[in-house]
């Protein structure tokens, strides 16, 4: 499969946002686009492009239940190895949002 | 319009308090209505849904939208009964019902009182509505038996949809119907591995083009997220 990871600005950005009714952290490179998702366990969903198949975005359904805010750089560094960015570049966009 | 309408009713008529957003705000929160037989907004208005949607029904189908005069009175409002009365509503084909002139009052609607006096407990119907979130949708899993149905409603709302899922599920983008028929009439259910208050519904006819089924969220009764998955990713509840 193809890997094709996109460039924002030169450079994949990661995006967060976080819904704090549902307690679901989105994470993504870049805008997010049509991905499909693999399961993980603590609420991480791994995303993965349709188009092109790249690793595209976490989803994490039950953020504050699974107090990934106080193992943040747990879930920084897991979010960043799959989406091959710096982990403190997603750690900050975490904290960011949530 | 409407909102225009909002703000002469706010300037001239003494009896309503103030509404607590702006009038283009609760305009667009009001058009968002989705009035169903068996809806009831957040409590505040709840026989006036139903009526309401049957007139919606029955006066809008296949016909333009025309003005309805009358009053509505619901009951059921914890502060007491509420009533809901219009002098004119546009229902607009489908389910909105828009109401250009509203009041909402509160106390037993006895026919003898006059509505001087009536009016002295109107209330605006934004002091009702903060905590009101539009559904897409508000099902029962009916596919299940009553007796093993993890939740008995399944609600899906608009601001979760519009401010969260599709933003960050972008491939969900049109797709509210399909997530509406996973909740309604699902084929699977799923205890989440990880989130004890978690369900995951799981229809087999629901896939992406891969044949991934879609995956819905549940807690309490809400959609928190949705997305295609083939794993697991749960101990099966049901069936």
């Amino acid at each position: 499969m193809a890997l094709s990871v996109p460039s924002v600005g030169g450079s994949a950005a990661v995006i967060a946002q976080f819904d704090t009714e549902s307690d679901v952290l989105y994470l993504s490179l870049g805008e997010a686009v049509a991905s499909y998702s693999e399961e993980r366990p603590n609420g991480v969903i791994l995303r993965w492009a349709y188009d092109g198949g790249w690793p595209s975005g976490v989803t994490v359904i039950g953020f504050r239940g699974h107090q990934w805010r106080v193992k943040a750089k747990e879930l920084s560094d897991l979010a960043a190895a799959h989406l091959g960015v710096n982990w403190e570049e997603v750690k900050a966009e975490i904290r960011r949002v949530t | 319009m409407f909102a225009e309408a909002i703000d002469h009713k706010q300037a001239n008529d003494p009896n309503l308090g103030r509404l607590p957003m702006p009038a283009a705000q609760f305009a667009t929160s009001f058009a968002k209505l989705r009035w169903q037989p068996t809806y009831s907004p957040s409590g505040w208005v709840s026989n006036g849904g139903m009526e309401l949607a049957y007139l919606s029904e029955t006066l809008a189908a296949g016909s333009p939208p025309r003005p309805l005069s009358g009053n509505i009175n619901c009951g059921g409002h914890a502060t007491g009964t509420t009533k809901l009365r219009y002098n004119r509503a546009v229902v607009v084909p489908r389910t909105n019902v828009v109401l250009d002139t509203w009041e909402i009052g509160l106390g037993e609607d006895d026919g003898a009182t006059p509505l001087a006096a009536e009016r002295q407990q109107i209330v605006p119907a934004l002091w009702l509505m903060p905590s009101f979130r539009a559904p897409i949708f508000d099902v029962v899993p009916t596919s299940i038996p009553r007796q093993l149905r993890p939740v008995n409603r399944i609600v899906l709302h608009q601001d979760t949809w519009d401010r969260h899922i599709i933003p960050g599920h972008p491939e969900l983008k049109g797709k509210e119907q399909d997530v509406e028929d996973v909740a309604s009439d699902p084929s699977v259910v799923y205890s989440s591995n990880s989130m004890i208050t978690d369900y995951l519904f799981v229809k087999s006819s629901v896939v992406d083009s891969q044949g991934r089924p879609l995956r819905v969220v549940v807690r309490a009764g809400i959609v928190v997220t949705a997305y295609y998955s083939k794993a697991p990713g749960g101990r099966q509840i049901w069936p």
